[in-house]
């Protein structure tokens, strides 16, 4: 159905090359931004998973690398992109080549920022609209499917003296190639498989049932939701299943189009504020707070979650369930695949906040915390364009269930 | 979804579509780097007086715009030489397009040639390549377009050119510039539209960015259409509904989305017996017919675009394609009597004989690389009789 806002904006200029030798066309499409030594920027998990000795020896003698810096910690810093801008000026390099997942390709677009603008105060562009004109080449490489980090014009970098996690908004920030090769998800972990593929599954649905959806953002939304029901189980099944990686590649990639237009809402808001507190990571934490933020918001946006029930489920499921079942049915759905996949990474897939373990392999969000992350989260932006506001009960109440892996009691929820 | 094994897609539109939707002209024009934006529009936005909105988004800003208004395209170099003279005389660094059509072709043209500095087209045909940033375009269409206008292809008489960057940046749809066509007009459009949408969609060439305009395009194009066609209420925002269809449309085609119903609707045209558009709405049906018979072709999903998602689940699923195709050709039927038989539902009410069909189907078998000229005259030979398409095509 189509929903047509009485004005809307929708922009993706990012070149997206895809397939299963996407890779190769790197030296062509630096020769096209008109660059020829660039930076790679990634962290040690992918560096020591080989991924980026294979960009290097593919695009070997045919690209001046003006070097590699691998040291981005998970969550970005401020400190890891200062780190690089500066080896970017020291190594005179005109592009940077972001290998990674949404971590690595913030830092790279912070660190983009800071060498594009000449400054050492990356905080003075934090916000909308801020940043004024083009950026350095920018070519995204994601290694998970996943942020959509490569088609969005939103950075999230942390800021580890405050615990806060800081957005950057601008069209400027959108790379101008984004390289989807499943050569670099196939040896992803499974849970990290599964988390990153529900963060793309909350994007799509989040852009698509808050308030600046759009026609294209929505239609954005539902090719991806389509990609990841039918690709994710086969995919966890059988993780060398190529063009099962590059499906649910591209729909980490139009999800990510989805919600750099369309924005999202209270789950991200929420996510944000665990992650930023407790460490989660950011998939983690949408795959736990997704059916939540589809619930609370229910009495607002039901009929247009109930729409989602066709590409998540297929038409028979969608012909079967009367039209004032289909958004719990939706919610449901969610609840069984986040089961799904706790099953099948043997509970490495979180399904609820006590169940997230650190590395330590403690309980990573304690529950004398959850206070903490409401402060957090009524700090954090997110929740502008969700349809229903929360008050510290709302969240508590959110939080206490999403904590335990209960639904939530809808009499609780105050509408208005 | 048909998932291709290697895809480039590039879309450097950015759509502003609504209420004031002008008045973000001059905000995106400096985001850019332009400060002396020149108004070129065509004879048509002149008459229609669609230029005063514009103007008005002006009004309050430290930029310096340039005016030229009327300019015909009945002789397109002359126009080009005109408007490249007036930009460097004016030091002027954006054009803001008015129009549709082959002046859009025009205003791509000088971009192109003020871009590089090369007027003519054959060294770009001849594989040089169109640079990435090209000076800064905005285009403001109508509801009477020929769905080319957001495209990546430029085309000037014989020659083609095809590049991403030959796009507009910047996409305005406002209700005040969509203008107040005739019905016929609006069902021209509407039916470009659907036509981009549908080929992009369900071609071999289709991948899920493309899907993202070809969903959206066929979407409005069918809601505009049904409209057109008496099928419920008429929207007071009809208009735009069918710009917006048309632009994104035009949008889905991108540079790599010319396909089998475009070529044979060149090839018809050219025998000045039909429009592009009268042959496109014609072959549409029959085209998607003869794609059902491809499984991965998913035609069916035409039913949950232009039908609904009710209708679609609804319907079991082996008659789904078929409930497509019905409902398209519906749609033609009821189009061919609102528009007194100009939009014809068989290659003959458009006026082909069909002793023209075998040249046709050579003709566009030399562009197309989908289908052999066998197979094209087949598909001719079932549109002009209003013959469902088989498995024997």
């Amino acid at each position: 159905m189509l929903h047509i806002p009485a004005y809307y904006e929708y922009c993706c200029r990012v070149n997206v090359v895809a397939g299963h030798e996407a890779l190769e066309k790197i030296p062509q499409i630096l020769e096209r931004v008109h660059a020829s030594k660039p930076m790679i920027v990634t962290d040690r998990g992918v560096a020591g998973a080989g991924l980026v000795d294979l960009v290097t020896r593919i695009i070997g003698d045919k690209v001046d690398i003006g070097g590699i810096e691998d040291d981005v910690p998970p969550d970005s810093s401020l400190d890891a992109v200062r780190r690089i801008a500066e080896a970017y000026r020291n190594n005179a390099c005109d592009a940077l080549i972001a290998v990674g997942g949404g971590s690595v390709l913030d830092t790279a677009k912070g660190a983009n920022i800071m060498v594009s603008e000449e400054t050492d105060d990356l905080m003075a562009f934090s916000g909308a609209g801020a940043l004024t004109h083009r950026l350095k080449p920018l070519i995204a490489i994601p290694t998970t499917a996943g942020t959509g980090s490569e088609t969005t014009l939103v950075a999230v970098i942390k800021d580890h003296e405050r615990h806060q996690k800081m957005p950057f908004v601008s069209y400027f920030l959108l790379p101008d190639a984004a390289i989807l090769d499943p050569r670099m998800t196939l040896t992803l972990p499974p849970a990290i498989t599964a988390a990153t593929a529900m963060d793309a599954l909350t994007h799509a649905m989040e852009a698509y049932t808050c308030l600046a959806k759009n026609p294209l953002s929505d239609a954005s939304a539902v090719t991806a939701i389509e990609l990841i029901a039918k690709h994710l189980m086969p995919v966890m099944k059988q993780p060398e299943n190529r063009d099962g990686r590059l499906a649910l590649a591209m729909a980490a990639t139009l999800a990510g189009m989805a919600f750099s237009n369309a924005m999202v809402g209270m789950v991200h808001n929420i996510g944000h504020a665990v992650g930023a507190v407790c460490g989660v990571p950011h998939g983690t934490c949408m795959a736990i707070l997704l059916p939540y933020g589809l619930e609370y918001n229910l009495h607002r946006n039901g009929d247009l979650t109930a729409e989602l029930l066709l590409p998540l489920e297929g038409a028979d499921v969608y012909a079967r369930t009367p039209s004032e079942k289909r958004a719990g049915r939706v919610i449901t759905r969610v609840r069984e695949l986040n089961q799904s996949l706790y099953d099948i990474t043997h509970g490495g897939h979180a399904r609820c906040l006590k169940e997230v373990r650190n590395r330590d392999g403690n309980a990573a969000v304690p529950k004398d915390q959850l206070p903490d992350i409401i402060k957090a989260a009524k700090c954090d932006p997110a929740i502008f364009l969700n349809p229903e506001d929360l008050d510290d009960e709302d969240y508590l109440m959110v939080l206490e269930h999403a904590w335990d892996g209960t639904p939530l009691d809808r009499s609780r929820i105050k509408t208005g | 979804m048909h998932l291709p094994n290697f895809m480039e897609f590039e879309c450097p539109v950015k759509t502003h579509y609504g209420d004031w939707a002008l008045n973000h002209i001059p905000f995106e024009l400096k985001a850019l780097g332009a400060a002396k934006p020149l108004l070129i529009a065509d004879e048509a936005a002149s008459l229609e007086k669609r230029l005063k909105p514009v103007l008005e988004a002006f009004r309050d800003t430290d930029m310096t715009l340039g005016v030229v208004e009327d300019i015909p395209t009945s002789d397109m170099q002359n126009s080009l030489h005109q408007l490249s003279a007036i930009y460097r005389d004016k030091d002027c660094d954006a054009i803001i397009a008015v129009g549709q059509g082959s002046f859009i072709d025009l205003t791509k043209w000088l971009n192109l040639t003020l871009s590089t500095g090369e007027e003519s087209l054959a060294s770009f045909s001849e594989g040089r390549l169109i640079p990435r940033a090209l000076k800064p375009l905005a285009v403001i269409p109508s509801a009477a377009a020929d769905g080319f206008e957001l495209s990546g292809y430029l085309r000037i008489q014989e020659t083609t050119l095809a590049s991403a960057h030959l796009m507009p940046q910047l996409l305005f749809l406002d209700p005040r510039t969509s203008g107040r066509p005739d019905d016929t007009t609006m069902v021209e459009t509407a039916l470009n539209a659907l036509t981009n949408g549908v080929e992009t969609f369900f071609c071999a060439a289709a991948n899920p960015m493309k899907a993202v305009y070809a969903r959206t395009a066929t979407m409005l194009a069918t809601e505009a259409l049904c409209q057109l066609a008496g099928r419920g209420a008429r929207d007071e925002r009809l208009a735009i509904t069918v710009a917006h269809a048309a632009a994104l449309g035009g949008c889905a085609l991108g540079c790599q989305g010319l396909s089998t119903i475009h070529h044979l609707a060149h090839a018809i045209a050219s025998t000045g017996k039909a429009t592009p558009t009268q042959a496109q709405s014609v072959l549409l049906s029959y085209m998607l017919e003869r794609r059902s018979l491809e499984t991965e072709m998913n035609v069916d999903l035409f039913l949950s675009l232009a039908g609904g998602n009710d209708r679609f689940a609804r319907t079991p699923e082996h008659q789904r394609s078929a409930a497509a195709i019905y409902f398209l050709r519906n749609l033609i039927n009821q189009l061919f009597a609102i528009t007194d038989g100009k939009i014809g539902r068989t290659l003959q009410d458009i006026g082909l004989t069909r002793e023209e069909l075998p040249a046709i189907a050579e003709a566009a078998g030399r562009r197309d690389t989908e289908c052999e000229a066998s197979s094209l005259e087949a598909i001719l030979v079932h549109a002009w009789e209003g013959r469902p398409v088989d498995g024997t095509t």
